[in-house]
C-alpha cells in the first residue's frame, strides 16, 4: 500500500516535471525592453562619484564621435513622489523643520527678493539702487477705477467695466484686486474659462494673503466651473473656500 | 347772271365755308394736340421730378456717411507718481496733438511749461468706457515722475486723467475723400454768420433758389461781359457738389434748380447747411481731397474747428469759392486779399464789428508751413493694426464707414524706437564697412502684462511705407530658440535642473540611413561637462542639441506652438539650433509669453473699435492662459537674466545702470547673416532684428548687432527692472560652480540656483584635503590611505552607519 501510494506519488511528480519542462518555453516569454527604440543613447554624463572622492574639475575630453539616434518621442516617466505623505509621528516634525530650514536659506538667498542686485557689492547696489516705485501713490487712482467698475458691473454693462479695469492693469499690472475684479467682470460677460484663470492670477499676486481675496476668488473659480458643468473642478474649489 | 352771280358767290361761300371748316378743324386738333403734349410733357415732368427726388433722397443719404477709419494711439494716463519725462509729455503736446504753448491758457488745446510745471487746457475726448471731459489742469514733474496732478480751479487734486489720443493714421474710402465730420452746433456761430453773409444772405427765407440773385448776378456778368458773380444758393452749391459735374449749361442749371428745390423739401434748413459744412471742398493735399471745414481747419491750421480764430474763419470761408486759386500756401497774396474782403463781408452781415474786423486784417495767414500729411507717419504699426482689423471687418467697411479705432501705440516710445533704429545701424554698416544703405533691422516693444504692442519699427526708413521687416520678414532665428528648448527640459522637473551636467563636446545625430548632421559649438571649442544654467548662458550648441533629441523634436515643436509662433515649423532636429524661419512679430511673441511667466496672451495692437455714434463695436480685452509650468518659467528667465549679466549679452551691465534688471538672449544665424536679441525688463519685451534684405553675411553677431540696438532703447525706456515674482514651488539654493553639487564653503566657488522644490542637489560636493604644516613635535597620525584622511567636511551630510561599521566600533 505504501509502496503503491510512493510509486504513484513518484510518477505523479515525473508527470508534473515532464510537464513543466514541456511548458517551459511558453511559459517565460523573452523579455523585451519597453523603450521606444532598440539602442539606448548614450548620455554624455560624468557618473558621480564616491562620496569621500575628491570630484576632479572636468577636463576637455578629446574627441569621439559619437552618433545619437534621433527618435520621434523619448519619454521616460518619473513619478512624483510625495515626500510628507510617507512620514511617520517621529520624522514628520525633523522633517518640517528642514523644510523650513531650506525656505529660510531660500528666501536668503533669492537675488530678487532683496533690493540690492546680486553681485554682493552692497555699496554699489545702494548706489545705483532701483528708483523706488511706491505701491501707494497710484492706489487712490486704481481704488476709483474699482469702483466704477463694480458700479458699471450692477448696472450690467460688464464690457464697460472690462475697459476700465484693463485701464487700471495698465498702472498697477500685478494688482491682484485688479485681476479679480476683471475676473469677476469676464464672469458676467459669461467667458468662464478667461475668469477661472484670471482668478487663479489674483490668487497667485495675492502675496500679503488677503483672506477675503482669497476666498473671493476660490468661490468665483466655484461657481465658475459650476457653469461650465466642470462638477470635480467646482467641488476642490469649495473646498479651498474653507 | 344773277344765277352765275349766285354760283359765284356760292362758290366763293362755300370755299370760304370749307376754309373754315378746315381752319377749325385744325384749330381744334391743334388744341387737343397741345392739350396731350401738356399732359405728356407734365407726365414726364412729374416722372423725372420723381426720379430726381428719389436720387437726391438715396445720394443724400447714402452719401453723408462716407467717412475715412480713424486710428487713435493710446490716450496718455496721467496720475500722481506716474513715470513721465517732461520733454516727452512737451512733445507730445506740441507734436501729436497740436496744443500751443501760450503765457496763459485761457482756451482748450493751450499750454503753458515753466521748467517742470505744466498747465493744460485739454480738448476733452468720448471714449468708449467713458467720457474725458475738458478741463484746466496743472501738472508738476519731478525727478522723471508726476508729483502732483490737479485742477487749477481750487486746486482740486485729481486721481486719474487723460489727456485725448492722437490719431496716427486713416484709412480712406475710394476716392481718398477726406472729412472731419462736425455737427451744426460744434461749430462757432461766427462762422455761419460769416459765410451765410459772403455765400447766400437770403438762405434762411428762399425755397432753394433765389430768382433775385440770379437775377442781380446775370446783370453783373452781362455788364462786365464775362462771369463775375454767381447767383447760386448755399442749397444749389452743396447739389452742384453732390450730383453734377462742373459744367456750364442751361440744362444742369435747371436740373441744378428743380433738385436744390427738391432738397428744400425734403430735409430742413440745418440739416442742408450742416452738410455743406462737411461736404464743401477746402483743398487738396496730393491724391488727397481735402472736404468740409473741420478737416480744412486741422489742415491749414492743425487745430480742431472750435478752437479757431476769426481771422482764421475768413480764410477758410474764403476759401469756399475757389479752393485752387486762393490756396493760402500756393498763393499767401491772393488768399490775403480775399480774406480782408471776406471780413468785410462778415462786418456787413452782423457775424463780428468792425473793431474785430480791423484787428484781424493786422493778423498774418498764419497757416502751418508743414501740411498734415494724409499718409500717417506710422505705416509699420498702421498695417499690424489693419492685419487685426481684417480678422473682424471687411474692407469696405473699415474704409467708409468712419469707424473709430483706438490702438495701444505708444507714440513717443515708437519715435524713439525708430531714431534707435535708424541711427545705431547706420553706425553699425559703417563700423563693418557695408555699403551705404544695405544695412537694416526691425525693431517690435509690447508690454509684458497683456500683450500690447507699443512700437513697430519696419525698417529704417520708418516713415516709408514699404516692406515691413518687422511683420513680414521671415528669417532664421539662431540661438533664439533655444529658451524654449531649456523650457521643455526644465519642465521635465527630474530629469534636468540648472544643475544638471551635460557635456560639451561635439555631438552627432543621425537623421537617417547614412545621414548625419554634426553641429559644433560657435567657438568651435569643447569645455567638457557644463552645467545647463551654464550651456544656456553661454549659448553653446552642443549640450542644447543633445537636450533637445532626449526630449524629442516633437516635444520641442509642440512647446515653441504653445508659447505662440503660428507659422509652420518642421520637423527636423536642425531646428534645435534655429533653423526655422520666423518673423520679428512672431519671435516677440514667443518671447512675450516667457516674460510673463509662461502666460499666454496673444499680441494685440487694438484695445477696441467704436462706430461714428460712439457705439463700441468691438472690444479686444486681455486674455491669460497658461501654456508652460511657471516654475520651469522662473528659472528660464532667471538663466535669461544671468545671460545679460555674465553670458553672451554681458555687455548690457555696463549699458545700462544696475538696477535696470532685464533678461535677454541672443541670435546669430549662419555666416552671420542675421543678428537678433529678443529680451525683456519688467515692464517691456523688445525684439530686434538686424541683418540684410539680400540675404548676405554682416560680421554682425547677436551679441554686437542687435544687441547695441536693443541696448539704445532700453538705456532711454523708462522701464520697471526685471523683477520676477518667484511661484511657491521654487527654491533657491547654494551649488558648486563646477560639479552641480551642493556648494561646500571648503573650496570651489558658488552659483545660487533657483530649483523646483525637491529638485535641488543633495549631495555636496568633496574637497580634497589640503596638506597642513605642522610643527614637527605635534605630528598627527601618519595617514596610510589617501581616502582615509579624517578631512574639513563641513556641511556634509552624515553618513548612514551601516550594520558593519556597528560590528567595526565594536571590535575596537
Amino acid at each position: 500500500m505504501t509502496t503503491m501510494t510512493f510509486k504513484n506519488l513518484a510518477s505523479l511528480s515525473y508527470l508534473a516535471l515532464f510537464s513543466v519542462a514541456c511548458s517551459a518555453p511558453t511559459l517565460a516569454p523573452p523579455v523585451r525592453p519597453s523603450v521606444a527604440y532598440p539602442v539606448e543613447v548614450p548620455v554624455p554624463r560624468v557618473k558621480p562619484k564616491q562620496r569621500y572622492q575628491p570630484v576632479p574639475r572636468p577636463r576637455p575630453q578629446p574627441y569621439q564621435a559619437r552618433v545619437e539616434r534621433y527618435s520621434e518621442n523619448v519619454a521616460t516617466r518619473v513619478e512624483d513622489m510625495d515626500e510628507s505623505a510617507a512620514m511617520t509621528t517621529v520624522t514628520r516634525p525633523i522633517y518640517e523643520a528642514e523644510q523650513r530650514r531650506i525656505d529660510a536659506e531660500s528666501d536668503r538667498l533669492d537675488p530678487y527678493q532683496s533690493a540690492s542686485s546680486n553681485t554682493g557689492n552692497n555699496r554699489k547696489a545702494a548706489r545705483t539702487a532701483t528708483p523706488r516705485i511706491a505701491a501707494g501713490e497710484s492706489s487712490s487712482a486704481i481704488m476709483s477705477l474699482i469702483l466704477q467698475a463694480k458700479l458699471d458691473m450692477l448696472a450690467g454693462r460688464s464690457d464697460v467695466a472690462i475697459d476700465k479695469l484693463e485701464r487700471g492693469l495698465r498702472i498697477q499690472p500685478q494688482n491682484p484686486q485688479l485681476w479679480n475684479k476683471l475676473a469677476e467682470a469676464h464672469f458676467h460677460s459669461k467667458s468662464y474659462t478667461q475668469a477661472i484663470a484670471m482668478a487663479k492670477k489674483s490668487l497667485r499676486l495675492n502675496r500679503r494673503n488677503d483672506n477675503d481675496l482669497r476666498k473671493r476668488n476660490w468661490r468665483l473659480i466655484a461657481k465658475a466651473n459650476q457653469k461650465m458643468g466642470n462638477m470635480d473642478a467646482m467641488k476642490a474649489a469649495m473646498r479651498k473656500i474653507n | 347772271m344773277e344765277e352765275s352771280d349766285n354760283n359765284k358767290t356760292q362758290t366763293k361761300r362755300g370755299f370760304f365755308q370749307g376754309i373754315l371748316t378746315l381752319l377749325k378743324f385744325t384749330w381744334n386738333i391743334f388744341w387737343l394736340l397741345i392739350l396731350a403734349a401738356t399732359v405728356i410733357g407734365v407726365l414726364f415732368g412729374i416722372t423725372y421730378i420723381f426720379n430726381l427726388d428719389e436720387e437726391v433722397i438715396t445720394k443724400f443719404e447714402g452719401k453723408r456717411w462716407q467717412l475715412p477709419a480713424r486710428v487713435f494711439s493710446r490716450p496718455l494716463e496721467m496720475h500722481k507718481g506716474k513715470i513721465l519725462n517732461a520733454n516727452h509729455l512737451e512733445q507730445e503736446l506740441t507734436q501729436l496733438l497740436h496744443y500751443r504753448k501760450v503765457a496763459e491758457p485761457q482756451e482748450t488745446g493751450e499750454f503753458k511749461r515753466k521748467g517742470n510745471t505744466f498747465i493744460v487746457h485739454t480738448r476733452g475726448f468720448q471714449f468708449a468706457d467713458d467720457i474725458e471731459p475738458e478741463r484746466l489742469i496743472k501738472l508738476s514733474i519731478r525727478k522723471e515722475k508726476i508729483a502732483s496732478l490737479a485742477l487749477v480751479e481750487g486746486n482740486v487734486p485729481l486721481t486719474l486723467m487723460r489727456l485725448e489720443p492722437s490719431l496716427i493714421g486713416n484709412f480712406y474710402p475710394k476716392h481718398n475723400e477726406d472729412r472731419v465730420l462736425v455737427r451744426l452746433k460744434d461749430v462757432s456761430p461766427m462762422l455761419i454768420k460769416g459765410l451765410l453773409a459772403v455765400e447766400d444772405k437770403r438762405f434762411y427765407e428762399h425755397w432753394g433758389v433765389n430768382p433775385l440773385a440770379v437775377g442781380r448776378a446775370m446783370l453783373a456778368n452781362i455788364k462786365a461781359g464775362h462771369t463775375v458773380q454767381g447767383g447760386s444758393t448755399i442749397t444749389q452749391q452743396l447739389v452742384k457738389n453732390y450730383f453734377l459735374n462742373n459744367e456750364k449749361t442751361w440744362e444742369r442749371k435747371l436740373k441744378e434748380a428743380i433738385m436744390a428745390v427738391l432738397l428744400e423739401i425734403h430735409y430742413s434748413k440745418d440739416e442742408i447747411l450742416e452738410t455743406y459744412l462737411n461736404e464743401i471742398y477746402l483743398g487738396q493735399d496730393g491724391r488727397r481731397a481735402i472736404h468740409g471745414f473741420g478737416l480744412a481747419s486741422q489742415f491749414y491750421f492743425n487745430r480742431p474747428i472750435k478752437e479757431i480764430k476769426i481771422h482764421e474763419i475768413a480764410m477758410l470761408i474764403g476759401l469756399a469759392k475757389g479752393a485752387s486759386y486762393y490756396n493760402p500756401r500756393r498763393h499767401s497774396k491772393v488768399a490775403l486779399k480775399r480774406r480782408n474782403i471776406v471780413l468785410n463781408q462778415m462786418v456787413k452781415g452782423g457775424a463780428i464789428t468792425q473793431q474785430q474786423a480791423e484787428l484781424s486784417k493786422q493778423e498774418p495767414l498764419a497757416v502751418g508751413s508743414v501740411k498734415p500729411s494724409g499718409v500717417s507717419p506710422f505705416p509699420a504699426y498702421l498695417e499690424l493694426v489693419r492685419k487685426q482689423l481684417k480678422r473682424d471687418y471687411r474692407e469696405e467697411d473699415l474704409r467708409n464707414a468712419g469707424m473709430l479705432i483706438f490702438t495701444s501705440m505708444d507714440p513717443i516710445l515708437q519715435m524713439t524706437a525708430e531714431s534707435v533704429v535708424r541711427k545705431r545701424v547706420r553706425r553699425l554698416e559703417r563700423s563693418q564697412r557695408i555699403r551705404k544703405g544695405r544695412l537694416n533691422g526691425a525693431m517690435v516693444v509690447s508690454t509684458v502684462q497683456g500683450g500690447e504692442v507699443l512700437a513697430v519699427v519696419g525698417g529704417r526708413d520708418a516713415r516709408y511705407a514699404g516692406y515691413n521687416r518687422a511683420l513680414v520678414a521671415k528669417r532664421q532665428i539662431g540661438s533664439l530658440v533655444k529658451p524654449a528648448i531649456f523650457l521643455t527640459a526644465l519642465e521635465k522637473k527630474h530629469r534636468f535642473t540648472l544643475a544638471s551636467r551635460l557635456s560639451d563636446a561635439r555631438v552627432t545625430v543621425k537623421l537617417g540611413r547614412g545621414k548625419y548632421w554634426k553641429p559644433r559649438n560657435y567657438d568651435h571649442r569643447d569645455r567638457g561637462a557644463v552645467l545647463l544654467f551654464h550651456a544656456l548662458t553661454l549659448s553653446r550648441n552642443t549640450p542644447t542639441v543633445r537636450i533637445g533629441v532626449k526630449l524629442g523634436i516633437d516635444r520641442v515643436v509642440d512647446k515653441i506652438k504653445k508659447l505662440g509662433v503660428t507659422s509652420k515649423i518642421p520637423n527636423y532636429p536642425s531646428i534645435l539650433l534655429g533653423a526655422l524661419e520666423l518673423s520679428p512679430m512672431e519671435v516677440q511673441q514667443m518671447y512675450q509669453t516667457i516674460a510673463a511667466g509662461g502666460e499666454y496672451s496673444p499680441l494685440k495692437a487694438i484695445r477696441s473699435v467704436m462706430n461714428m455714434k460712439g457705439e463700441t463695436l468691438n472690444r479686444y480685452p486681455i486674455s491669460v492662459q497658461q501654456v508652460a509650468s511657471r516654475e520651469a518659467t522662473y528659472l528660464l528667465s532667471h538663466t535669461m537674466h544671468q545671460i545679460t549679466k555674465i553670458g553672451t549679452a554681458k555687455a548690457l551691465s555696463k549699458i545700462l545702470p544696475a538696477w535696470k534688471k532685464v533678461a535677454g538672449k541672443t541670435g546669430t544665424t549662419n555666416n552671420k547673416r542675421d543678428s537678433w536679441f529678443s529680451g525683456f525688463s519688467g515692464e517691456h519685451v523688445v525684439t530686434v532684428w538686424v541683418g540684410r534684405d539680400d540675404n548676405k553675411p554682416t560680421k554682425l553677431t547677436g551679441g554686437t548687432g542687435a544687441l547695441k540696438v536693443w541696448g539704445d532703447l532700453m538705456r532711454v525706456l523708462p522701464t520697471k527692472p526685471f523683477n520676477p515674482r518667484r511661484p511657491s514651488g521654487v527654491r533657491w539654493v547654494k551649488i558648486d560652480k563646477d560639479s552641480g553639487l551642493r556648494f561646500n564653503s571648503g573650496c570651489g566657488s558658488a552659483l545660487v540656483l533657483p530649483f523646483i522644490k525637491g529638485t535641488a542637489p543633495r549631495q555636496t560636493r568633496y574637497c580634497a584635503p589640503v596638506p597642513i604644516e605642522l610643527d614637527s613635535n605635534e605630528l598627527p597620525p601618519e595617514p596610510n590611505a589617501a581616502n582615509n584622511i579624517p578631512s574639513p567636511r563641513p556641511h556634509l551630510a552624515p553618513t548612514p552607519r551601516s550594520a558593519s561599521n556597528w560590528v567595526d566600533d565594536l571590535m575596537q
